[in-house]
């Protein structure tokens, strides 16, 4: 029998579906820690995104559902639904960028990850940037955008409470927050809104 | 007109005649041809045993000749891959793997990458070690703990 250099071993391992992989931690400390490595994590959202398997996840109360896409109509995955309740009732999914959801609940948000169930609870809220002068807007994350691996959200003056030219984004996975100055704009004062394009679930 | 034909020499020289349109499809093939003196007998491929030279050369003529271009096309040559996969056993599988890497066969490296994962998906973590060969290095204890870790994989 063949015995596979790691290159070869990662190429295949790429193409397995999560719930294989995450089985398949066990077989050996190599394998467990080539598939925790962060590189390995990326080809395989790279080559989850080459096969174009788009979902597409719905809530009920309890229950969060996922649907694939299939000649185009929705099939209930029977490998899902996830049950979530490990949250409070009144939860959101408030967005989602490669294949991590953005969830809002009442006393805390969190980023989870259907396809492996782990999941991050987010810092109470941003914290003060700049020397105090911004705070955040509208009090929650609830207005916050998941986009490349950020949050992002609009910011303001908290002295003077005008709307501001700043954009606070907050990155899962260092959790650090950094600050995204907006460029000028004509009318000058502007009332913008956070939004993501082109969002995928793998 | 006459297209140049190109000597490959597996690791039991055996010779294998091809285009060279169809060997330059390996990139390993393609720097040989450019960089090295071929041996009078052809370019040696010491590691690649002509069972298996002569499936790579059976991939590799079918995709130099049919370049796909339309829908109807692509799903012809993707049956065909289907076709070829299907009679191959593990061992061969994974001989063509270790070839597709050496050579630098992209296509063929992705195909038969992806034959294998299709194999293990549903398989146990013991038909797994079994498949490849690997032997368990964790402790019962350690082993347990990652199994209870990721509990819900194994239901």
């Amino acid at each position: 029998m063949s015995i596979f250099p790691p290159e070869i071993i990662e190429c295949i391992l790429s193409r397995l579906p999560v719930k294989s992989l995450v089985r398949f931690r066990c077989v050996s400390k190599s394998w467990l820690e080539l598939i925790n490595d962060p590189d390995f994590i990326k080809s395989h959202l790279e080559q989850s995104n080459l096969s174009n398997d788009i979902k597409i996840m719905l809530k009920s109360d309890f229950i969060i559902y996922s649907l694939d896409i299939v000649d185009g109509n929705l099939v209930v995955d029977p490998h899902c639904p996830y049950e979530t309740s490990f949250w409070d009732d009144d939860k959101e999914i408030l967005g989602s960028y490669n294949g991590l959801i953005y969830m809002f609940s009442v006393g805390f948000n969190s980023v989870w990850n259907p396809s492996t169930r782990e999941r991050i609870i987010l810092p109470d809220c941003p914290p003060r940037l700049s020397g105090d002068i911004i705070d955040y807007i509208e009090a929650s994350y609830g207005t916050g955008k998941l986009t490349n691996g950020a949050l992002h959200w609009l910011a303001h003056h908290c002295v003077t409470l005008e709307r501001s030219n700043l954009i606070i984004s907050f990155d899962i996975r260092s959790e650090e927050f950094q600050e995204v100055p907006l460029p000028e704009f004509k009318d000058g004062k502007v009332d913008l809104g956070v939004a993501v394009l082109a969002v995928l679930f793998v | 007109m006459s297209t140049k034909k190109i000597t490959l020499l597996s690791s039991d020289r055996e010779q294998f005649i091809v285009d060279e349109a169809v060997a330059i499809q390996s990139q390993t093939i393609k720097n040989l041809i450019e960089d090295t003196v071929p041996d009078e007998d052809g370019i040696p491929l010491p590691v690649v045993h002509s069972r298996i030279l002569a499936k790579v050369t059976e991939y590799l003529t079918k995709h130099a000749n049919y370049k796909p271009h339309n829908d109807a096309a692509k799903e012809e040559l993707k049956n065909w891959d289907v076709k070829f996969l299907g009679k191959l056993d593990n061992n061969t599988l994974f001989d063509l793997i270790l070839a597709a890497n050496y050579l630098d066969i992209k296509g063929l490296l992705d195909l038969t990458c992806q034959a294998v994962a299709d194999l293990m998906k549903g398989m146990s973590v013991e038909e797994v070690r079994k498949l490849f060969n690997i032997e368990n290095d964790f402790t019962p204890e350690e082993e347990e703990a990652v199994r209870k870790e990721n509990q819900w994989a194994f239901d």
